[in-house]
């Protein structure tokens, strides 16, 4: 498959005041043109730092240390801001966890959609009204012809959601990077907006990043998963195979630990300890270790190492 | 054996903003509308529904936060429905019946440490007036619940996720309450630690007795928890039974539309049916018209002319639906 986003040993760290906090480190992932890749681990484990390092949008406290990303070929840490500016957008956009958020409040949504026509397409002035309505349209809005005229408070969370999904698809980018889409809303309303995102994708031949904490729900939606912890990317397989068979100890504790895997409450696991504090000088060479159930004195010292099979990557001495 | 919790015919009606010149009939939302319901003494009983159901409202309604339209509320044979909501809080009953609310960072006090978050109902509902004998009750909660007694010193933002949950179950089963109501108690947590948090839950009630309202927009979660489940819409309880049951087989096509739209661990996605539109207007709904026909994969002619009441589809289950899916041979073949 061709690559479209090649992500390759990007380490990131943030200056605060209390110590430099080692974010990402040695992160690489590589995503296919029409792939859906999921990124998943707890909160804290450096998934949106992640994503809004590919997209250029990270704090101004951050700094990238090592790595590249490079997307269609073009490295996107090199360019400069005013082309970045121009991809951002329209050859890959964002949505965002919280739409109320993430949209204006006082703008009409057909309007909102209008501005990223207007900034990134061809498309006349005379012509955006109706453009806007009819991506409304394509994310299923009831009678888009009047919601194009509501604010985002006169809409439900589903529907801000499918109004962030037409403007973040309006200008028909090669890559979306979903974060979190479905948090906080219902699990019909769930259900919709992800079968909304595996249409459009599938349409468009659009390549999807899906951050969530959900595993189900990555498990459903995606073709390949990586499991994120503590700033290291320490998994990514085929979903189908990471389910059947998780080569690290901590993807195999995070599915154990998901309410839908067990059939009684002994059957749940909980993940002993917590992410490591990564502003500390001397974290160990897996993050994990503190947690994990085999770990031993080599976990502590050596660099690790990438176990590649065949589809799968794993960042552990001792896969499973 | 009587229920500890027996709630009959429960409504709270909330007055909409009058018309111009206070022409026409006022209207109303109907945020609970008839509902009964029963918890027995040591039962965990599981409440599911969409944001908007009228979820949050029956539990604060139930906690004595706010007083019912109509409808009584029974615990342990009092009537609590009668006690205006402004006197609950010195009422003899507040310490049986306590709540731990979702979000375990808002419900602390962020000036209070974690052993002052949990002596403030042992003053103000138990009465204790000594230091020493407040300090081992606190200390008692603290090993209850498997908080460390060296976190009781530090303040909210000290404590992570799962430790702010630990304080807040600590400060209800503190006053050693009767019945709990659990609104979302996991809702806020990584997966990591829920686990640990519903272990602790489930043990607590079996070492004291105690009953549960568990509240959860989280379907498998409340599978693994409680021995029954309500599953409410639009204010009004669609269909209850044991929590297995009714999630492996649904009788209410609600019940159904929310099962199938759960994401499936390692499975790809299904194609079931999602429910149209969005859900009806609580405001003055229309009493004859099945509150969830508009959305309904299976509405006929009748479900809008007569709203269906709750009565029994076989054993200990309940469903209000003229079509209930479990006594349908055709649809059970699908299955």
């Amino acid at each position: 498959m061709n690559t479209l986003l090649d992500i390759s040993g990007l380490s990131l760290e943030f200056r605060t005041r209390g110590g430099t906090v080692s974010a990402l480190q040695n992160v690489s992932l590589s995503i296919g043109k029409g792939e859906t890749v999921g990124l998943v681990g707890e909160s804290g484990s450096g998934k949106s730092v992640l994503s809004y390092a590919i997209m250029g949008i990270q704090d101004p406290a951050a700094r990238i240390t090592a790595g590249s990303v490079r997307f269609d070929g073009m490295d996107l840490l090199a360019m400069p801001q005013r082309q970045l500016a121009d991809i951002r957008g329209r050859e890959i956009a964002m949505i965002f966890q919280n739409p109320r958020v993430a949209l204006n409040p006082i703008r009409r949504v057909g309007q909102q959609i209008g501005d990223v026509l207007a900034r990134h397409t061809t498309t006349l002035g005379r012509d955006r009204e109706a453009r806007a309505v009819a991506m409304l349209q394509a994310v299923r809005i009831p009678d888009p012809q009047r919601r194009a005229r509501a604010y985002p408070f006169e809409m439900s969370g589903g529907q801000c959601q499918r109004v962030m999904i037409a403007m973040a698809l309006a200008a028909n980018p090669s890559l979306l990077i979903a974060d979190e889409p479905t948090t906080g809303l219902d699990v019909t309303t769930q259900a919709a907006i992800m079968r909304l995102l595996r249409d459009a994708a599938g349409d468009r031949q659009m390549s999807t990043v899906l951050i969530t904490h959900d595993l189900a729900l990555a498990s459903e939606s995606c073709d390949r998963i990586a499991v994120m912890h503590a700033g290291h990317i320490v998994e990514v397989a085929p979903t189908r195979e990471l389910f059947a068979h998780p080569r690290h100890p901590y993807t195999a504790a995070l599915i154990r630990s998901v309410p839908a895997s067990a059939a009684t409450l002994a059957d749940l696991d909980s993940i002993p300890g917590s992410l490591p504090d990564l502003r500390a000088p001397d974290l160990p060479a897996c993050r994990f270790v503190e947690r994990c159930a085999q770990a031993q004195a080599r976990c502590r010292e050596l660099p690790l190492p990438q176990v590649v099979e065949n589809t799968s990557t794993v960042s552990c001495h001792f896969p499973l | 054996m009587t229920p500890l919790l027996d709630v009959t015919r429960l409504a709270k009606r909330f007055p909409m903003r009058r018309r111009a010149f206070g022409r026409g009939a006022p209207s109303f939302l109907h945020a609970v509308d008839d509902v009964s319901l029963t918890i027995g003494a040591g039962e965990c009983v599981g409440l599911v529904g969409e944001s908007g159901c009228g979820k949050s409202t029956l539990v604060r309604v139930l906690a004595r936060l706010l007083d019912a339209t109509e409808g009584t509320i029974g615990f342990d044979g009092e009537d609590l429905a009668a006690v205006p909501a402004a006197r609950f809080a010195r009422h003899p009953r507040r310490r049986e019946l306590q709540v731990v609310f979702q979000d375990p960072t808002e419900s602390l006090n962020p000036r209070y440490s974690a052993a002052d978050c949990i002596a403030e109902p042992l003053r103000l509902l138990v009465g204790l007036r000594e230091r020493a004998q407040i300090a081992a009750r606190v200390e008692e909660a603290a090993r209850e619940v498997g908080l460390p007694a060296a976190l009781l010193s530090r303040f909210p933002h000290q404590l992570s996720g799962g430790q702010k949950a630990r304080v807040n179950i600590a400060r209800a089963v503190a006053v050693r309450p009767r019945l709990m109501i659990l609104d979302e108690p996991t809702a806020a947590l990584d997966v990591s630690v829920q686990a640990i948090v519903l272990d602790l839950l489930a043990d607590l009630r079996r070492r004291h007795g105690l009953s549960y309202l568990f509240v959860s927009h989280d379907l498998n979660v409340v599978r693994l928890m409680c021995d029954r489940v309500m599953v409410m819409y639009l204010g009004r309880i669609v269909e209850c039974g044991p929590a297995a049951e009714v999630f492996s087989r649904p009788a209410h096509p609600y019940t159904r539309l929310l099962v199938d739209a759960l994401p499936r661990l390692g499975a790809p996605a299904s194609n079931a049916p999602l429910p149209a539109g969005e859900p009806g207007s609580p405001i003055d709904p229309d009493p004859h018209l099945c509150r969830f026909a508009s959305r309904c994969p299976q509405a006929r002619p009748r479900c809008s002319e007569l709203s269906p009441s709750l009565g029994s589809v076989g054993a200990a289950r309940e469903v209000a639906c003229h079509f209930p899916l479990i006594e349908r041979p055709a649809l059970e073949a699908l299955e």
